[in-house]
């Protein structure tokens, strides 16, 4: 069967069959791989490879975590992160236009510097979120009017969630730093 | 000293624990709300409660962590590094309980402490300072006709700690204020003071530290120096001694010269002198004493793996007003260590902090390989605190040998749930300017400025990927991809088990 995984930008084609003894693989690049006594446990993939022109095999033994639609395979000090596409992947692009300021970390809420009904500028900084002593300064992306502040100061919030919404003022979005 | 209070957590907690226990010492861990579950709670003989997750009411409350030593009847307490370690309050609250503290009596920490009176105190015991201005009065006008004396650039400090917190560099004059601001802000969160110290800024020096060990009889000696000059917004990320930077005749002026702050500041204990080295040709070589760390570093292990001494075991030695076990002649310096620190951070993206939970987790093991950590899989990273894992340490015959033991290190070492600064190190060990030993303080910034992360995708991680869809879980489908037949992936299968 045919696997599709996308890593960063690039999409990988993987082709996956059953064999006699395991798994025949073959590889973006074409190559063929033929893979034996495979064992998933403990967020560790183990398993065999071997190739029909060389004697012996190569026995791998593979960390990986799936979060949601994210997989993480570490090997060799290096973490490969990749996905499934999925038909309905949303952008977070929209976001900047309707003025929703996300975190851009998982943190703690030190500062909210606005609440709602304030006319806040361009780039004005509207919230501080720290985590592991790092600061990350939240700014309005364009000039407009705090609609809602989600979050207070001293809570903890997770990477992505909304934290202050701002209506713009009819000028164009400037984008966020 | 029977029973320890360690006033710390993570790494340099478990590491204090594993001196107790060999010394026969009954070690007691503190903690706050979030690290009920940590594993310097689980392996200490003792844990008590300190409070919220929040340093400033937990491991930074100095009533609470008395209140918890008095509970637990501690007879004495290490503060480890970071948090109240350089806090002259609490050593002093430490003497007027009876609780030996594992450190330099509280008048010394106080006097070399304030950077400012450090400074001129070793100027007046005849070793080299930078230039600089460190006044008690700190209004912005003074601080601004100082910084035009000194001239630009120039760095702004905390008076009152280290670790980079407070520490700005300053390009020209119009900017200096702002700098001031923020460093005052960072300084006051940091350390609860907001006085700041100027001093001319030493372009393409090296960070060059010298451990040094007194006793409360007047003996000192210095285990040789460190070098930590790869450093990232002031943040050491490598340490390694024997430094490249030092011949025989500039190591033996440089210890000398940590030997004599230590003298004349009357030091007790384990402490560390750091110096800025401004490198010449051959000889000419100059330094300049920064500041006393008066505490453990975090970087302690390379001058543990290169002399063969324990300098926890040594500090619990001179804190109970023994005499030091050796001399001078007795110390010496074997091979190269190196330290590397791996954090939960993101380089690719910034260095933000990476939160999560190390769902994989497994430290290296080889000979000449020593992970100091405080963390397990299963652990959760929270944003609370250092972002620090784990320091990877190897000792090996000579650099290249470390370097090349450090990077197999590396390479076997798993951290999944968060993503760490691994890759980044790796690149650095690879650097050619960094085999080369040409290290300065601005190394990453020449080098590294505009690194990339690309790895290439390794077959092996390819294989793994297209198992993952058919071997994952029992009850998954087959795989997800739109294309896929739906197999079902599990009885039918032969040559593989699920375990």
């Amino acid at each position: 069967m045919r696997l599709t995984r996308l890593y960063g930008d690039e999409t990988l084609t993987l082709e996956i069959d059953q064999d006699a003894n395991g798994w025949k693989i073959a590889l973006p690049d074409g190559s063929i791989h033929h893979l034996s006594d495979v064992e998933s446990a403990q967020n560790t993939l183990s398993f065999q490879v071997s190739s029909p022109e060389l004697e012996g095999v190569r026995s791998l033994s593979i960390p990986f975590h799936r979060v949601a639609n994210d997989l993480h395979i570490a090997y060799q000090g290096e973490t490969y992160t990749f996905q499934t596409p999925t038909p309905n992947a949303k952008t977070k692009k929209g976001s900047i236009a309707s003025g929703v300021l996300t975190a851009p970390m998982a943190g703690v809420l030190v500062d909210v510097l606005v609440k709602p009904g304030d006319v806040v500028e361009a780039y004005q900084v509207v919230a501080v979120i720290e985590a592991m002593k790092i600061m990350s300064r939240l700014e309005a992306g364009f000039a407009g009017v705090v609609r809602a502040v989600h979050f207070q100061k001293g809570q903890q919030i997770t990477h992505g969630a909304s934290v202050v919404e701002i209506e713009p003022t009819g000028s164009e979005p400037g984008g966020t730093s | 000293m029977k029973r320890l209070l360690i006033a710390n957590r993570g790494e340099i907690a478990v590491r204090i624990i594993r001196a107790c226990r060999e010394q026969g010492i009954v070690p007691i861990a503190v903690f706050s709300e979030a690290d009920r579950h940590s594993l310097h709670v689980q392996l200490a003989d003792y844990a008590y409660p300190i409070g919220a997750a929040s340093p400033n009411l937990s491991y930074l409350n100095i009533p609470n962590l008395m209140r918890a030593a008095e509970a637990m009847n501690a007879d004495a307490i290490h503060p480890g590094y970071g948090f109240l370690s350089e806090r002259a309050e609490f050593a002093e609250a430490c003497e007027n309980a009876g609780i030996t503290f594992v450190g330099p009596p509280s008048p010394v920490i106080r006097r070399l402490g304030d950077k400012i009176a450090a400074k001129q105190m070793m100027a007046k015991a005849g070793i080299p300072v930078v230039p600089g201005y460190n006044g008690e009065d700190q209004s912005n006008t003074v601080l601004m006709r100082h910084a035009q004396e000194i001239g630009f650039p120039l760095l702004i400090k905390a008076s009152a700690g280290g670790g980079g917190r407070g520490m700005r560099i300053v390009t020209a004059s119009e900017e200096f204020l702002e700098k001031v601001d923020e460093a005052r802000r960072e300084a006051t969160s940091a350390f609860g003071d907001d006085r700041l110290l100027l001093e001319r800024y030493i372009p393409r020096a090296r960070h060059i530290e010298v451990q040094i060990l007194a006793d409360t009889s007047g003996n000192i000696v210095h285990l040789f120096e460190r070098e930590c000059s790869i450093q990232r917004r002031h943040q050491k990320i490598i340490e390694e001694s024997p430094s490249t930077a030092l011949n025989p005749v500039l190591r033996h002026r440089i210890t000398q010269a940590a030997v004599e702050t230590a003298r004349a500041s009357h030091y007790v204990n384990a402490g560390t002198v750091e110096f800025l080295l401004q490198e010449g040709d051959s000889n000419d070589s100059e330094f300049y004493f920064l500041e006393v760390n008066t505490r453990l570093q975090v970087e302690h292990p390379v001058t543990e793996l290169v002399t063969g001494k324990d300098l926890v075991a040594l500090q619990f030695w001179v804190a109970q007003g023994k005499p030091l076990p050796f001399t001078q002649d007795e110390v010496q310096q074997f091979g190269h260590s190196l330290q590397l620190r791996i954090y939960a951070e993101d380089p690719a993206h910034g260095f933000l902090p990476s939160i999560g939970t190390l769902t994989s987790y497994k430290e290296p093991t080889r000979p000449g390989v020593r992970v100091d950590s405080g963390v397990r899989q299963g652990d959760a990273i929270s944003p609370y605190y250092d972002p620090m894992l784990a320091k990877l340490i190897v000792h090996a015959e000579n650099r290249a040998e470390a370097i090349a033991k450090m990077e197999q290190a590396l390479r076997e070492y798993t951290i999944l749930g968060v993503t760490t600064n691994i890759p980044y190190l790796l690149a650095i060990l690879k650097n050619d300017v960094f085999q080369a030993g040409r290290l300065s303080t601005t190394f990453l910034q020449e080098q590294f400025a505009n690194w990339r992360h690309e790895p290439k995708l390794p077959n092996e991680v390819l294989l793994a990927l297209a198992l993952e869809a058919v071997a994952s879980k029992p009850t998954s489908k087959a795989s997800t991809s739109p294309n896929a037949s739906p197999i079902s992936a599990w009885s039918a299968i032969n040559g593989w088990r699920n375990t």
